[in-house]
């Protein structure tokens, strides 16, 4: 084995920082938020889409009620995107519910195994965090807590 | 010159930026970030052949912003191929991971494959401005060995591990060997624990 070596080389991005012209940090905050303001429904209605898939897949392992890696797996990647997505858009608590359906199905593929009711809980916060307007930041924080508990019961 | 520091601010309309995302309206709102900070160059790519594409054909970018949910780990191996091309300007571009939920075994893939610096998502303006003004001033050495290439992984250099003598030409020993020089005197000392504004 060769032992490893070390350079110093040049950060281009360091050019970016400047003291005059360019952008404030303000600035840029206020011009990002307006560009990423563009893509709001497109995003809404991808979040949505990910969510009817993921409902989908409830109804699918419910029937079934046996371990599906390839359900649990489709699940795992919409709930994923719910995580990329919900956090831009006011929908931060939704995001973090769907963090907590990938923690639990990655768990359950791990251990090979299912519970539906795992699952169910998840959804159903899933729906009402859908809509965080229409529920107390109370109840919101409670639900949220449950479903960590939840996901991180098993193992 | 007033008492505080000149704000620092952002110039990035010169900066090349590529941005390699599997699902388009991720890549929208990442690109969309981009613009706001006034990046003219933005390359997206939905694929890892069009972001190999981009690197092998010379252009040279001043980050590159990496999705690590990518199937099967392909972000890992985009960002290990980058950090190991040695005729290629991109090599030593600062590079960012952005990851959803981690799996566990993707942990010790995003650590060692070489990026500078992994977000977690959401990504908004306000973390991702955070993240670049660290980028910029990144001053971390890089490294290569035959299991890693990339910047140096330790934030700040500890020393060596307690009864060892390691491994690089600037480690230096933990054990404390005799005074060479007179012992500093109080305000010396108080002025190395108390530092005042230089005044110009």
């Amino acid at each position: 084995m060769k032992p490893g070596t070390t350079f110093k080389y040049e950060n281009r991005l360091a050019k970016s920082v400047v003291r005059s012209g360019g952008l404030s940090a303000a600035e840029a905050l206020s011009a990002a938020t307006r560009a990423v303001e563009e893509v709001r429904e497109p995003t809404i209605a991808e979040i949505d889409a990910n969510l009817q898939e993921i409902y989908g897949l409830g109804e699918q392992l419910k029937t079934a009620n046996a371990f599906d890696e390839d359900a649990l797996q489709r699940m795992y990647l919409c709930a994923n995107r719910v995580v990329a997505m919900g956090g831009v858009f006011g929908l931060g608590e939704l995001g973090q519910a769907a963090y907590s359906l990938c923690e639990l199905v990655s768990r359950f593929q791990t251990l090979e195994r299912f519970q539906w009711q795992m699952i169910r809980v998840h959804l159903d916060g899933l729906r009402l965090l859908r809509t965080p307007g229409e529920h107390p930041a109370a109840i919101r924080d409670e639900v949220l807590a449950g479903l960590r508990q939840v996901a991180t019961s098993v193992g | 010159m007033s008492g505080k520091a000149a704000e620092a601010r952002l110039n990035l309309s010169k900066a090349t930026v590529l941005l390699l995302q599997n699902n388009q309206t991720e890549l929208d709102i990442l690109g969309q970030v981009f613009i706001g900070f006034g990046v003219k160059a933005i390359r997206k790519c939905l694929t890892l052949s069009d972001a190999n594409d981009c690197i092998v054909k010379g252009i040279v970018f001043d980050l590159i912003i990496v999705d690590c949910d990518m199937p099967g780990g392909a972000g890992f191996d985009f960002v290990q191929g980058v950090r190991r091309m040695e005729n290629n300007d991109n090599r030593v571009t600062p590079i960012m991971l952005i990851s959803g939920h981690t799996v566990p075994s993707s942990i010790s893939k995003a650590r060692d494959c070489g990026a500078n610096f992994v977000v977690a998502k959401p990504i908004t303006p306000k973390i991702m401005l955070d993240r670049v003004m660290w980028l910029a001033r990144e001053e971390r050495q890089f490294v290569v060995s035959d299991s890693y290439a990339g910047p140096d992984r330790r934030h700040k250099t500890f020393g060596p591990p307690a009864g060892t003598k390691g491994r690089r030409h600037d480690d230096v020993s933990a054990k404390l060997g005799k005074a060479t020089g007179p012992d500093m005197s109080q305000s010396d000392i108080d002025a190395l624990l108390n530092p005042k504004r230089a005044s110009l």
